[in-house]
């Protein structure tokens, strides 16, 4: 009984709450700025610089991709050090729980039907689909700065793959797995290939994360300067999908070998 | 050099983010120098923010570092003053301490690699959030920051005792309310302004302060930060959080990840909004009762409790709550006692931790009855937990009157008695709480038994634990006996031109 009457209380406080926000919501929503009203303080400032300019200065075409990778890159870099520290932090908490003893191989065999993911046809369609989403997220990855696209979503579709070629049962189950521990160190170098690509200009007398200044190119002219931009913005992504690519994997395997799919 | 010396507000951020990139790999050929990279990275982590300090105080000036080199507001700048060059000290000096101090625990436990490398990850990861959420002068920037911050600290806790994981799942679901509505709260004030840079969001807001937008901001940033430095209200993940957690990382959880966001708060309320306005003065009022009953309500329920960490984690809401009034009193003298308390509490409140780390190290105490007699074998660790708890309690020449003494002017000043009352009655009442422990250690009989430890040391405990013992107690008092040159010399300036305008 007791139990219960807290837990009304609790019903009725919720209830109270979500009435304050939505009444709250509903008032302000009508001093939020119209969405695409050009003349709002939010379209018209910094957004409206980014409009003008990011084209000519970062020769990037998608314009989030300029924002996201060059203007901001700064943010965009504790965003991949966040998805690392996610991996980390799932790996350690879940060291605790003890792994599923592995199945033998031979069993396997012999099981082969019952242990299948998807039946023979969706399995078999799957080694197909394997390349083709490995080919799409290198076209992604690299075609991110002008249309569609990016690192995360690349290391995304790489780890993907991956995911699909582990749990299909095959002949070499178990044999073409990564490790947590070597997944875990894949995410950090890509992290830390982003942080060099900060570093590098401070040694040519830019500052961190400086595409400008950028140690590849010789002359000063306007074009160099901004390939240099390219570069930089390639060479982050580059980073970026290594360390999305390495955080899926890791995250995958630790639950994977925790998980008792049979029961 | 003088390259160098133009990198310094980046470079004390770079240092431990490399150093944790790093740790996995190094540790996965050698154990030991995975950790010793990051330890080192933090020392050089102090190098660079005291020469940082040493070129704010000299010049006089703000130092404003561009990242990618892009002018504010088009791009992320760093700005460090007097005032956040402090805290930014304050953080790679704790940080670096902490990580010293935990290796001796690393032996006690046995563990394997990963373990290893992952705890020094997470706590340099910690670090590094935390520094940048003080240097930062970009708001989205510090969303970013403050996420570095919880999710390190959620997996510091949970990797700690048994009921680490519960206390970190709660932690997660509150601290995931507070980046919410932090982020909202950004997101309104973007609405209204269209950017994110601090200086030019306080340029940009002159004469917006009424409008509806701005109001329902600061209530959400008071939401979001009240939950990150557990005020009143919104403490409810702190005490099992704090209790529970990995006791070598125990201080840098309990000391500085709670009071780096009531610094934010500060750079929000006072450098961003107008104090002045009239809306203003009702949060600040709004925050003051919270401060009062968060002060009354920490020091009563720690009376309550036998645990060591138990009675220090609440005391740490009430400590909290004077950071709170400081800013409720909102005068010179009220923002100088929350900045000293913010300094003075960090170290306090860490060293207090280091010795119930200690004691677990040795004794694997967690109840103070057990405490008898302790002092006998551990005289630096009881002189730390006495110096330090003197200083709590707010007794000269250690840090902790000062603060309190900057409070109670700022209070008389402004001519609210109440808020001196309070601070009076909590201070007899933190009285109480310490002196039932020191009379456990002193007076109390010997129960406790040590444990088998792997190495025998010379000392009562491993030096790297009795370092970060020694700089806490050099801290306090220094802080204590040298407060009107801190006060003078480095924040007057600082808070009269930036956060008094």
């Amino acid at each position: 009984m007791k139990e219960n009457k807290s837990r009304k209380k609790l019903a009725a406080g919720l209830i109270i709450v979500i009435i304050a926000v939505g009444t709250a919501a509903v008032k302000i929503g009508a001093f939020l700025p119209t969405i695409g009203d050009a003349d709002t303080p939010a379209n018209s400032y910094v957004a409206n610089y980014y409009i003008t300019n990011a084209v000519k200065e970062t020769h990037s075409y998608n314009i989030v991709t300029a924002v996201l990778a060059d203007y901001r890159g700064f943010d965009t870099l504790f965003e991949t050090c966040v998805l690392f520290l996610s991996a980390l932090v799932t790996m350690m908490v879940l060291f605790g729980k003890e792994k599923v003893p592995k199945m033998p191989v031979k069993n396997l065999a012999e099981d082969k039907y019952s242990a299948a993911f998807g039946g023979d046809i969706m399995d078999a369609s799957f080694r197909i689909v394997v390349p083709i989403i490995l080919i799409y997220g290198i076209y992604v990855l690299f075609h991110g700065e002008i249309s569609l696209g990016g690192g995360f979503q690349a290391g995304a579709l790489i780890a993907c793959a991956y995911l699909l070629d582990r749990i299909i049962p095959s002949i070499r189950m178990g044999r073409g797995k990564i490790k947590e521990e070597t997944a875990l160190i894949i995410a950090s170098m890509g992290a830390f290939f982003y942080v060099i690509t900060g570093i590098l200009p401070m040694f040519n007398g830019g500052n961190f994360l400086e595409f400008a200044k950028l140690p590849f190119g010789s002359s000063l002219a306007a074009e160099s300067i901004v390939k240099l931009h390219t570069a930089g913005i390639l060479m982050i992504e580059v980073g970026v999908t290594v360390c999305v690519m390495g955080v899926i994997i890791a995250i995958l395997e630790v639950v994977l070998e925790r998980t008792d799919f049979d029961e | 050099m003088n390259q160098i010396a133009d990198h310094l507000p980046v470079l004390v951020i770079l240092l431990p983010l490399c150093g944790t990139l790093l740790c996995p790999i190094i540790s996965h050929f050698n154990i030991n120098a995975g950790k010793r990279t990051v330890i080192t990275a933090l020392f050089l982590s102090i190098v660079c923010a005291v020469l940082q300090l040493i070129q704010v105080i000299t010049t006089g000036e703000a130092i404003h570092y561009w990242l990618g080199g892009w002018a504010p507001p088009i791009g992320i700048e760093f700005v460090i003053d007097g005032l956040n060059g402090v805290v930014i000290l304050l953080v790679a000096i704790i940080s670096f301490t902490t990580a010293l101090y935990s290796s001796p625990f690393e032996k006690l436990e046995r563990i394997d690699r990963i373990h290893s490398a992952g705890y020094y990850s997470m706590l340099a990861f910690l670090s590094v959030g935390l520094l940048g959420l003080s240097s930062t002068g970009d708001a989205f920037n510090l969303y970013v920051f403050m996420e570095i911050t919880a999710i390190s600290g959620y997996g510091l806790i949970a990797v700690g005792e048994d009921k680490g994981p519960i206390a970190s799942f709660r932690y997660l679901m509150t601290g995931t309310i507070g980046a919410c509505m932090y982020l909202l709260g950004i997101g309104f004030l973007y609405a209204a302004t269209g950017t994110l840079n601090m200086a030019d969001l306080a340029d940009r807001l002159t004469g917006l302060m009424d409008s509806p937008l701005i109001v329902m901001s600061a209530a959400c940033l008071i939401v979001g930060f009240g939950i990150k430095m557990a005020l009143f209200p919104l403490h409810g993940w702190q005490p099992a959080a704090h209790s529970y957690a990995h006791p070598a990382a125990d201080p840098m959880i309990a000391g500085i990840m709670i009071k780096i966001p009531a610094y934010a708060m500060l750079r929000f309320f006072f450098c961003i909004f107008d104090e002045q306005s009239h809306v203003m003065q009702l949060f600040f009022n709004a925050i003051g009762v919270m401060a009062v009953i968060g002060i009354l309500f920490g020091s009563l329920k720690a009376l309550r409790y036998d645990t060591y960490n138990k009675i220090l984690a609440y005391s740490s809401i009430g400590q909290v709550g004077y950071i709170a009034m400081g800013f409720a009193i909102g005068n010179f003298y009220g923002i100088i006692g929350a900045i000293l308390h913010i300094v003075s509490h960090a170290f306090m409140k860490a060293g207090l931790f280091y010795t119930s780390g200690a004691l677990k190290y040795k004794y694997g105490i967690h109840d103070i009855n057990e405490l008898g007699q302790v002092y006998r074998k551990m005289p630096v660790t009881s002189l730390t937990m006495v110096i330090c708890a003197l200083s709590m309690i707010g007794l000269p020449p250690f840090a902790g009157f000062f603060s309190k003494w900057y409070l109670a002017l700022g209070a008389i000043e402004k001519g609210n008695y109440f808020y001196v009352a309070v601070l009076i009655l909590s201070s007899l009442l933190g009285a109480i709480y310490f002196f039932r422990i020191m009379e456990k250690l002193f007076m109390g009989e010997k129960t406790a038994r040590e444990k088998e430890l792997p190495e025998k040391s010379r000392f009562e405990l491993p030096w790297q634990m009795l370092l970060p013992l020694l700089t806490v107690v050099a801290a306090v008092i220094l802080l204590g006996l040298f407060n009107a040159y801190i006060v003078n010399g480095v924040l007057k300036t600082t808070i009269w031109e930036v956060v008094l305008t």
